[in-house]
């Protein structure tokens, strides 16, 4: 299995293991489907959440334009089709026909532009905004016809539309509720939005109007947050939770041996490591950032925390994606080259430097391992645990020295370097700037062609390994465990639970 | 009486004060930023300042403050930053959850602590005076969260008999809200047991050496008559003002107790809205906290009085 | 001072309390002549070991020696009482004393409703402010617990301060024209000291108790160092495959606690007039 893991398609890895029971079983409808979490969301609203906790719960109540399958291929979705002109600017969606919100409402091209308009108000604030930048008109051409106007190409545009930006939400409801439509949050998708209780449930119900026919199968959808995941695990094998949406290293071994459930992996595409302040006294040079980067055996860190529940990084982009081909490119430990390193940066005793982590079991360990084999070298790391929005606050002002923090996983690689390490990119928390770094990020992004791309993306890498804006670790592997009544479960790389063609076993 | 009661209460309003404006300043100091925490990692400048401009962050300060103020006074909590859902609702949903607890946590100890202390009273001798003192001990020392943690190991994970996390509300299934609700109650009342029972050992002590108490006997009740009739009466006062007292310290405790068995309670509430920078939600609760403290000494205070009226001009 | 050991001694729960309290200060001041192996050392081919020759106690997730570990936190726990403490009764002391010895409006509105305030202070929202703005650390939350405490010396002293004001010995000294100041050191502070020294006793043990829920909670000790609350947290996720992880720790807590309450309850005995 562990020679498996290795391959980096973004296909279903562990199909073998994720199979469901019996691939011809009719589907049943009715039944109540019980989710845990691993976080409580926070705010619903799919165009002011960043979060992917809320993310996972919307992609259910809201339909999206176009959705990704299996393999992160764009699919049709409210948009039956779509055409983009030649030079990559212009994007004309055709709408299906019929198709309702909860409330009633059409989905037109009326209100696809509405959404768009939402997004992009800027006394709004929706988090939308950023990845809307490009846009600069959005036209009704026919009722069921829009066309986005782009001012430069995108190539992450269509993925873009298939997460948050692309969720639709029900203009009456907008205009009726105003800044209260997160507590109503009315859709086009599977299930209507019942209530939500913080830090216990979140209800769902079946829409009977759905534009898909005959689904969902599934009468009510119910999330309960677990943020402990000994409970979320111990609730998952005692049967009073379905599916769990996030399974820690340790317990894989022990999930895969109960027979009442199914463990899915597939290859993950967030990237996880240590955020550094390039801007910094204590890590503001290339060779301090390279001493501490050779210190850090990948292999060793994963094999104690997380088993086969990640890989080892060699930069943003994970092997699930179509630039890196194997976790083998990592970097490997070299304790000589961590010694050159600080010899010509100056400190050949080595230097300290504190790092902000979140308070997780998981964070901790890493952490100290971080650490542990930091210290042979004379580099003294200081944690210190912080609440996740304090980290995140003190990164965007550039007011710390190194951190570890939890991103959201991408559906394309553009969105996971862009953002982060080119100069102006909105979320540059390295506060790093090269302009052969730039020039490659926006290359890429210009770029329509994958093999191009792909060049482009191997070529940054070779920067992010001298430069070391970010010390790359690890991949998350993407994974579900779920109980084997639970079927027809489709395992999107993208880490949403998508609910409207499973169904409960009797 | 009355006099002394609206004093008190008078009194009671510029505590209020005094802790809301503590409240507010603090979360002033906090360096994080509720906008950029709402919007998560990928918010633009112009996202953020649009958030700032929606919750009022960008008013001075005072004015944020006179804002919250008038609409509590009105009975308006305000909404949470962070989902923008009203306040009054998270605290009518956590209110009932900690106050089940935390009513069987004090049941806990007085079925525990009362029984123990009275034995404790009526054994003589010295070694019956040193095993009560280290039992009551023990149970104050007995970290909670520890006793939580191996009544999890024991019932939940070895034994399987109950559920290791999460709650019934008492309306949908009282047997299962019971069965979610008896470890939290354990871990958390094993304190006010050792408390009641060191203090109805001390105060039957004191009573039993009384006058009237040695008159009863001289009549010829028997002591289990003595020791019901007079001691423990006369020993439950001080009781029921330590009663209020180890409440508060209850609720304080709960956050810990939360954390651990996972319930949707008040101390969840207040451990992740500070987590989550979400000011309005902390303000409220604090507000609340500690409208409840001061009420409980306040009745503490009137039960001292109605006890003891020499007290009067303090 | 001897006259008081010695009455400890003779009760045994007394004996008791001593002993243990001796073996904690013993064990944090000579924790690294004692320690077995360097606690934040991992040893990545021991992971989550039983106890055995090797590590007496086990290891935890890390390949770490747990019993090294919980050697070092004695001094992270005993550092916290007594600093929390001292900090609690440095505050308080002095000015229920004052506030006590003048009364007045002073008095009355502002350091009586002031402490009335300060005592509804959820303990956590101030250990988390603090927190947010100093830096989770050991001392932060020594900090915090110093503060939250210091009402109950306030009003301790405050309460004892006006029984003895009143006092024959006190008003002939101010008769006498003595200072304020003097008479508030060298008459007042003797007669109320007893009542404090149980009252920091008491204290104390509850500081520890405080300051591992909130390292339990992650915000005290910083790891790798290791404390008692910090590693019974991490502890508790390794439940079903090694529950001893968390045993120890919580172990160590209540056993430190019991001793110091013990000794306490015996000093109480000895101390307090009430009880000759």
């Amino acid at each position: 299995m562990k020679r498996l893991l290795m391959l980096s398609t973004a296909a279903v890895i562990g199909t073998a293991m994720a199979a469901p029971g019996d691939l011809w079983a009719e589907p049943v409808r009715g039944g109540t489907l019980q989710v845990g979490l691993a976080d409580d969301p926070p705010e619903l609203d799919p165009h002011l959440t960043s979060s992917n906790a809320s993310r996972t719960v919307l992609h259910n109540i809201f339909a999206t334009l176009v959705e990704v399958d299996d393999e992160l291929q764009i699919q049709p979705e409210l948009a039956e089709r779509w055409e983009v002109s030649e030079e990559g600017t212009e994007y004309t969606f055709y709408l299906r026909e019929g198709v309702t919100f909860h409330d009633g409402t059409a989905l037109d091209a009326e209100a696809v532009a509405f959404n768009f308009a939402r997004m992009m108000d800027r006394d709004f604030g929706s988090a939308r905004a950023g990845e809307l930048a490009f846009v600069e008109e959005v036209t009704v051409d026919g009722p069921l016809q829009v066309t986005v106007r782009l001012s430069q190409p995108f190539g992450a545009f269509l993925p873009a539309m298939a997460s948050w930006s692309g969720m639709m939400v029900s203009p009456a409801a907008v205009e009726e509720h105003g800044a209260d439509f997160g507590q109503v949050l009315v859709g086009a998708g599977p299930f209507r939005f019942v209530e939500r209780i913080r830090d216990d449930r979140v209800v769902l119900d079946r829409f009977d109007d759905y534009f898909k026919d005959g689904l969902p199968y599934l009468d009510q959808v119910i999330y309960r947050p677990f943020v402990d995941a000994e409970s979320r695990i111990v609730n998952l094998e005692t049967g009073s939770i379905h599916i769990i949406n996030t399974v820690p290293g340790r317990a894989v071994s022990r999930v895969q041996d109960n027979p009442d459930i199914e463990l899915s992996i597939v290859g993950g595409l967030g990237f996880r490591g240590i955020w550094v302040n390039t801007q910094s006294e204590e890590l503001g040079t290339p060779e301090r950032r390279a001493a501490v980067s050779a210190c850090i055996d990948r292999r060793v860190v994963v094999d104690t925390v997380f088993g086969e529940a990640a890989v080892p990084a060699v930069g943003p982009f994970s092997p699930a994606t179509w630039v890196v081909d194997s976790p083998d490119e990592a970097p490997h430990r070299d304790l000589d080259l961590s010694r050159e390193m600080l010899e010509a940066a100056g400190v050949p005793d080595g230097f300290s430097f504190p790092l902000l982590i979140t308070p997780d079991d998981e964070s901790i360990r890493v952490a100290s391992i971080y650490a542990a084999m930091c210290s042979e070298v004379g580099i003294d790391i200081q944690l210190q645990q912080v609440e996740f929005g304090t980290i995140l606050s003190r990164m965007g002002e550039a007011n710390y020295a190194a951190a570890q923090i939890e991103l959201s996983p991408r559906n394309d690689p553009d969105l996971s370097a862009h953002p982060w390490f080119h100069t102006d990119g909105g979320v540059n928390f390295s506060h790093y700037s090269s302009e052969e770094m730039d020039r490659l990020l926006d290359e890429a992004r210009a770029a329509v062609d994958q093999d191009e791309r792909r060049a482009l993306y191997r070529e940054a890498l070779e920067v992010f390994n001298t430069d070391f804006p970010y010390i790359f670790t690890y991949h998350l592997q993407e994974m579900k465990a779920f109980r084997t009544d639970l079927q027809g479960y489709r395992h999107i790389p993208d880490s949403m639970m998508r609910f409207e063609d499973v169904w409960l076993a009797e | 009486m009355v006099f002394f009661v609206l004093r008190r209460m008078l009194g009671m309003i510029p505590i209020l004060f005094l802790i809301t404006i503590g409240v507010f300043l603090v979360m002033q100091v906090l360096p994080g930023d509720p906008a950029r925490m709402i919007l998560g990692q990928e918010a633009t400048p112009e996202a953020l300042a649009a958030v700032r401009e929606r919750l009022g962050l960008n008013q001075p300060l005072h004015m944020q403050y006179l804002s919250w103020l008038g609409n509590v006074m009105t009975g308006d909590l305000g909404r949470s930053m962070v989902d923008n859902s009203p306040v009054s609702r998270a605290i009518l949903n956590a209110l009932p959850v900690t106050l089940q607890i935390t009513a069987l946590a004090l049941l806990v100890g007085l079925v525990i602590g009362v029984p123990a202390g009275v034995i404790a009273a009526t054994s003589p001798g010295r070694l019956g005076d040193g095993v009560a003192t280290f039992i009551g001990l023990t149970c104050i020392s007995l970290p909670g969260f520890w006793v939580a943690v191996l009544l999890l190991y024991v019932f939940s994970l070895w034994l399987g008999w109950l559920p290791s996390s999460g709650f019934v509300r008492f309306s949908v299934d009282p047997w299962q809200s019971f069965l979610h609700s008896i470890m939290p109650a354990i871990a958390l009342g094993l304190r006010p047991a050792g408390i009641f029972m060191r203090l109805v050992r001390s105060s039957m002590i004191e009573v039993m050496k009384s006058d009237y108490v040695r008159t009863a006997r001289a009549k010829g009740l028997t002591a289990r008559a003595v020791i019901l009739r007079h001691g423990l009466r006369t020993s439950l006062i001080p009781l029921v003002t330590i009663l209020s007292v180890e409440f508060a310290a209850l609720l304080g405790n709960v956050v810990v107790i939360d954390t651990i068995f996972g319930l949707p309670g008040f101390g969840r509430l207040i451990f992740n809205s500070v987590l989550r920078l979400d000011l309005t939600m902390m303000q409220s609760l604090v507000l609340i906290f500690a409208v409840a403290v001061i009420v409980i000494n306040l009745v503490t205070d009137i039960l001292y009085f109605i006890l003891d009226p020499r007290i009067k001009e303090r | 001072m001897a006259r008081v050991l010695r009455r400890m001694l003779r009760r045994p729960l007394g004996a008791l309390g001593l002993l243990i309290v001796t073996a904690l200060v013993v064990v944090a001041i000579f924790a690294p002549q004692i320690a077995p192996h360097d606690p934040t050392r991992p040893d990545f081919m021991a992971i989550l070991q039983p106890p055995g020759d090797v590590y007496l106690l086990g290891t935890d997730e890390l390949g770490r020696d747990i019993l090294s570990r919980l050697i070092y936190g004695a001094r992270a726990s005993l550092q916290a009482g007594l600093i929390a403490v001292l900090l609690a009764a440095g505050i308080g002391v002095p000015i229920g004393l004052v506030s006590g010895y003048f009364r007045g409006p002073l008095d009355e509105y502002v350091v009586m409703r002031l402490t009335d305030a300060m005592m509804a202070f959820p303990v956590i929202v101030l250990a988390l402010a603090m927190t947010a703005v100093m830096g989770p650390s050991l001392y932060t939350a020594m900090i915090a617990i110093g503060i939250v405490y210091s009402p109950i010396f306030i009003r301790l002293a405050r309460a004892q301060t006006l029984s003895v004001r009143e006092t024959e010995y006190v008003e002939a000294a101010r008769a006498l024209g003595n200072r304020h100041l003097g008479i508030m050191v060298k008459h007042v502070l003797p007669n109320i000291a007893s009542p404090l020294v149980i009252q920091m006793s008491v204290s104390m043990a509850t500081a520890i108790l405080v300051e591992s829920a909130l390292s339990f909670l992650g915000l005290g000790v910083q790891p790798p160092t290791p404390s008692w609350g910090s590693m019974l947290r991490i502890g508790t996720n390794y439940m079903s495959e090694a529950p001893l992880i968390s045993f120890w720790p919580g172990l160590a807590i209540f056993v430190a606690v019991l001793g110091i309450n013990l000794f306490g309850d015996a000093l109480r005995d000895v101390l307090d007039p009430r009880n000759r």
